[in-house]
C-alpha cells in the first residue's frame, strides 16, 4: 500500500491535467496556424521562405502534441491499473471507515484512540496478508464492533455498580 | 496499601475479587509490559490456540483490573501508520498486582501439595 501511495503522489507530481491542457493549447494552435497559412496561401502572400518556417513550426508542434498524447496515455493506463489495484487491495475496508469510525465516537477520547487503533491494527494485518476476500474481512470487522459494543455496556455497567456500591458504603 | 488489597483480596472482598479472565490477564502481564493485542496473543500462543480471548472481552477485563489497582497502563510513544496514527495503550501490573498474583500461585502450589493428616 506505501507503494500505492508513491505512485499516486508521482502521478500527481506528473500533473496529468496541466499535460491535458497543454495539448488543448496546441492543438488549438496548431488549428489556427493551419488556417492563417492557408488563407495567406491562398491570397499569395507567403513567400517560399515563410511557408518553410510555418511548416517547420507546425512540425514541431505535431511532434509535441505525439509526445504529449503518449506520455497522457501511458500515465492514465498507470492511473487506470492504480485505481484497479485500489479497489482490490485497499488501505482502509468499507466497515472500518463507515461503521466502526462512527460508532467509536461513543466512546471517550482515550478509549477510542485505543480501541480504534487496535482494531485498524488486525484491519491491517488481514488486508496485508491477503488471506481472505475483503468481504470476509469487512465481515469480522463488523462481528468486532459488535462485540465491542457489548463491551462498551459491559464496562458501563460495571462502572456503575461500583458507583452504587460505593455510594451505599 | 498492597496488604491492604492482598488482605481483601483473601477475604473476598468484591473491591478486589479476581476472576478467570482476569487471573488469565494478570498472567500474560506478569513481569512485563504489553499493549492490548498482544494479550491475547500471549494467551493464545501459550495454551497453542486452545484458549482465547476477544478484543470485546478483553477491554472490560483491563478497565476492570485498572479500576482495582492491579494493572496500570500508559500510553506508547507516537502514533503508528498501520494503527491510523494511534497510539498503543502499554498495561502492566501495579505492585498490588503482583502482590496479588505471587499469593494466588502460592495459594495453588500449596493446594497442589496439600495432603490430609
Amino acid at each position: 500500500m506505501k507503494l500505492a501511495r508513491e505512485i499516486e503522489a508521482c502521478i500527481k507530481r506528473l500533473n496529468i491535467k496541466g499535460r491535458k491542457r497543454r495539448l488543448t493549447a496546441i492543438l488549438s494552435h496548431k488549428a489556427a496556424l493551419e488556417s492563417r497559412s492557408a488563407r495567406l496561401c491562398a491570397e499569395g502572400k507567403l513567400d517560399v521562405l515563410e511557408m518553410q518556417e510555418v511548416r517547420t513550426r507546425f512540425e514541431q508542434l505535431e511532434f509535441e502534441q505525439a509526445e504529449l498524447e503518449s506520455s497522457l496515455n501511458a500515465l492514465e493506463g498507470l492511473e487506470e491499473k492504480l485505481r484497479f489495484y485500489k479497489s482490490q487491495y485497499p488501505d482502509e475496508t468499507w466497515s472500518s471507515k463507515w461503521i466502526a469510525t462512527p460508532i467509536a465516537y461513543l466512546l471517550d477520547r482515550r478509549q477510542r484512540e485505543e480501541w480504534l487503533g487496535d482494531l485498524r491494527e488486525v484491519e491491517q494485518e488481514m488486508l496485508k496478508e491477503n488471506q481472505f476476500p475483503l468481504w470476509l474481512i469487512n465481515l469480522i470487522i463488523v462481528g468486532r464492533v459488535a462485540r465491542l459494543l457489548m463491551s462498551i455496556l459491559e464496562v458501563k455497567q460495571v462502572d456503575s455498580r461500583r458507583a452504587i456500591q460505593r455510594k451505599t458504603e | 496499601m498492597e496488604a491492604e488489597a492482598l488482605n481483601n483480596h483473601n477475604k473476598g472482598n468484591p473491591n478486589v475479587e479476581i476472576s478467570p479472565r482476569e487471573e488469565l490477564v494478570m498472567l500474560a502481564l506478569y513481569n512485563k509490559e504489553l499493549y492490548g493485542l498482544q494479550i491475547p496473543q500471549a494467551i493464545a500462543d501459550v495454551s497453542n490456540g486452545k484458549r482465547k480471548m476477544g478484543m470485546g472481552t478483553l477491554y472490560p477485563v483491563l478497565h476492570s483490573l485498572e479500576k482495582k489497582g492491579l494493572v496500570e497502563s500508559r500510553w506508547g510513544d507516537e502514533g503508528r501508520e498501520e494503527r491510523g496514527g494511534a497510539r498503543r495503550r502499554y498495561y502492566k501490573l501495579t505492585g498490588s498486582g503482583t502482590v496479588a498474583m505471587d499469593e494466588i500461585q502460592s495459594f495453588r502450589s500449596s493446594l497442589l501439595t496439600w495432603q490430609p493428616l
